[in-house]
């Protein structure tokens, strides 16, 4: 019984730090978006190449919180059930 | 509600990658011999999902290239928050429903990354004009130590 709490106490640990990966995007987004804003007034006929450019790198930068979600959905709903039979 | 022809552009590339990918996987699933009805929902939720996630993400920076510096990243952060739930969600949805496969659901969401590290390794993505440099090349670097 004590083997399982720590089990479950441990993916749900893991979970929770896995998805503070979450946090950086955000920020991350929001400064490229930012300076994106910047090049564009300094330069407005560059829009279309600054914007496309802007989507696929931000595109690019959600994917290291996507990792994290997927790693905490894994260790809330998969990993307990595999470790517990594994007692 | 006007969509920029990039924003466009992108998308349907985007979405062409994605549903690619998803046959692919639908394909591997059918070859391991554990294709069933719950992959298919599954490959049809995340393929939406991560096609609907870039679609707002660049329809959300479309809006915020057309205000300040500070507005934007607001608006970026309160999108991705939204996003970043909408995608709890469907994650969630996708592991507790049975009508779904959650490998199937969870695997779509990163198609969006990989299109794009196949668009750049096929080339298909535009490069930069050489005549656009970036300030560097064009003033010689005095920009840069502002």
């Amino acid at each position: 019984m004590l083997e399982r709490a720590i089990v479950l106490a441990g993916c749900a640990i893991g979970a929770g730090l896995a998805l503070i990966a979450g946090i950086g995007p955000g920020i991350g987004e929001g400064y490229a978006v930012g300076k994106a804003c910047e090049a564009i007034g300094r330069q407005p006929e560059c829009k279309g190449d600054v914007t496309s450019t802007m989507l696929l790198g931000c595109a690019i930068a959600e994917t290291t919180g996507i990792y994290g979600f997927v790693t905490g959905l894994l260790l809330i709903f998969v990993a307990p059930g595999i470790f517990t039979n594994m007692l | 509600m006007s969509i920029s022809p990039v924003v466009k552009k992108e998308t349907i590339r985007i979405a062409t990658g994605c549903i690619a990918l998803s046959a692919v996987m639908v394909a591997v699933f059918a070859l391991c011999g554990r294709f069933d009805w719950p992959v298919l929902w599954g490959a049809l939720l995340g393929t939406a999902y991560a096609i609907l996630n870039f679609f707002l993400m660049a329809y959300t920076m479309q809006k915020s290239a057309e205000s300040t510096h500070t507005q934007a990243k607001t608006k970026i952060q309160v999108s991705y928050t939204l996003r970043t739930l909408l995608m709890l969600v469907v994650g969630v949805m996708g592991m507790v429903l049975p009508c779904f496969n959650w490998i199937s659901v969870l695997l779509p969401f990163i198609f969006p990354s990989i299109t794009i590290y196949i668009m750049h390794i096929l080339k298909i993505a535009d490069p930069i004009p050489k005549n656009q440099g970036s300030p560097v090349e064009q003033d010689g670097g005095e920009n840069t130590k502002q």
